[in-house]
């Protein structure tokens, strides 16, 4: 049976526009904001050797790098103060990570997930080449959690914390949800373009260049075969789960091998992080207490 | 029409054109978010122009960045990539190997052994590309030696280069760095021995400019 407009807008209407309670969104801002604030603490322990006013990439090497004055290059959109004025660097790592700490608490609503975006956008855009692989997606949902960071009111009752159902939680999980899947699907798109995720080989040679305590001998190629199968599979399984509502709760499984995967393979605990937070947004975890909503309010 | 209906009508038509907004804004964004990763390693002349054309949003909201790295998801072997740079800090009357000493080695980088390893694959790509007078390798480097000089109890570097870790020891380009009478430092590229130069006697040179 074909869906008429109608259908097609009251779906569309529901999905986005159906207010959600805080509770949808919050685990995702607590794990972005710990992520946020590890990168913090490295960036303020090594970011000034890198692009600090005489680090290893300095402001001229920079410029050069992101085509600076060269048509096309979009280089007149980049915004970081980093590029003039290099000495900041510890400057804004120290307020990125207040501002991560104030995410992870809940504090300052929109502002701090808003002063992390843009802590982060001024390392992207002062060396985009030197952004690790987790950076892009920690960035995008920062930016969805502006919209909402599913603030709640701590209350010192214990199992209770308050907080009224918003469309605009809706919204910023719906983008955060469909982001993560847009980067799955992606990720996998990219990866059956190359035939070595076909035979097996891709696992093998990610492993020789992976943790050193997983080199295996040429006896073992089985297991980087059986490895890059995994990848493609649990990743597959993961958008046809989260696209799923039955099957959806199968999905933290498939997603549970794919992180075990990639960090047997490329040995980046960051990454790992980063997809196990990003999944929060299509899995949100309970927090040991619950939150309030006004139905609760009405019913006291 | 009845007075006490209309507020109510028209605080619902605004509440449509505010999701009509925000709806065209979610597409608008899916699509630029779809085309940024879609280009994440080829991209078609048809998906060039949109990038360019999005660029006030893509980079500037900072959407741009690449998911995944090609080496990952081409699962490049490791020699292909495995670079270093090689410093000699004062000139040997007879010059070995071993006067060469390793510096931005990725293991030594603690909280950065990542961003090493980009740096050094950036650096490697653009000796490869040979780009015009390899004007962003010098930059790289020059960018580089004004690190290493700045380190406290550090000495005058003489020579700087960026060589392959495989087995062959490839050198990819060779700088000696030149102490100007201002103060300031310059890099100037070594010239490979094998590379000839064809004399300005040539024929077809001669009268040229």
């Amino acid at each position: 049976m074909s869906a008429t407009p109608k259908q097609i807008f009251d779906d569309w209407n529901r999905v986005w526009f159906t207010p959600a309670p805080p509770g949808l969104i919050a685990s995702l801002r607590v794990a972005c904001g710990l992520i946020a604030l590890v990168h913090f603490v490295g960036l303020g322990l090594v970011g000034s050797t890198w692009v600090g006013e005489k680090g290893w990439l300095n402001s001229d090497a920079g410029l050069y790098l992101i085509g600076h004055e060269v048509e096309g290059t979009g280089s007149s959109y980049r915004w970081s103060v980093l590029f003039s004025r290099p000495q900041l660097t510890t400057l804004v790592s120290m307020v990125g990570i207040a501002g991560s700490a104030a995410t992870v608490a809940g504090l300052g609503a929109r502002l701090s997930p808003l002063i992390v975006w843009l802590c982060l956008g001024m390392f992207h855009h002062r060396a985009p080449l030197l952004a690790l692989v987790y950076e892009p997606l920690l960035t995008a949902l920062f930016a969805y959690l502006v919209i909402d960071p599913g603030r709640t009111t701590w209350t010192w009752r214990p199992g209770f914390c308050s907080g009224d159902a918003r469309i605009s939680v809706n919204l910023a999980a719906q983008l955060a949800r469909c982001h993560f899947w847009i980067w799955i699907a992606f990720s996998l798109a990219s990866m059956l373009a190359y035939p070595i995720w076909w035979d097996g080989e891709a696992g093998w040679l990610l492993l020789q260049r992976g943790p050193k305590w997983l080199r295996l001998g040429d006896g073992w190629q089985f297991v980087g075969q059986w490895l890059t199968h995994l990848v493609i599979a649990s990743q597959a399984a993961i958008l046809l789960f989260m696209t799923n509502p039955i099957w959806n709760g199968l999905g933290r499984w498939a997603l549970g091998v794919f992180i075990l995967c990639m960090l047997l393979l490329l040995g980046d605990w960051m990454y790992a992080a980063m997809l196990a937070a990003a999944s929060l947004s299509a899995w949100p975890i309970s927090f040991p207490f619950r939150f309030r909503s006004n139905n609760d309010v009405r019913d006291q | 029409m009845n007075p006490r209906i209309k507020p109510k009508q028209v605080a619902q038509e605004k509440r449509r054109g505010w999701r009509w907004a925000i709806s065209l804004a979610i597409l608008a964004h899916l699509a630029c978010v779809i085309l940024t990763y879609s280009t994440n390693s080829n991209r078609s002349s048809i998906q060039d122009i949109a990038r360019v054309w999005s660029q006030p949003y893509l980079i500037g909201a900072n959407w741009h960045q690449e998911m995944l790295p090609i080496e990952w998801i081409s699962a490049t072997h490791e020699s292909d990539l495995a670079v270093t740079i090689l410093l000699l800090k004062k000139p040997p009357i007879n010059e070995q190997p071993q006067d060469w000493l390793p510096v931005l080695i990725p293991k030594s980088a603690v909280f950065g052994a990542e961003r090493a390893k980009r740096l050094l694959h950036v650096m490697s790509e653009l000796a490869a590309a040979e780009d015009q007078d390899s004007v962003g390798l010098i930059k790289l480097l020059y960018s580089m030696v004004l690190h290493l000089e700045s380190i406290p109890g550090s000495t005058p570097l003489d020579r700087i280069r960026l060589q392959r870790t495989d087995f062959e020891n490839t050198v990819l380009f060779e700088a000696a760095v030149a102490r100007l009478e201002n103060g300031d430092i310059g890099l100037i590229p070594v010239i490979e021995p094998h590379r000839t130069v064809r004399p300005i006697s040539s024929p077809e040179l001669r009268g040229k400019p």
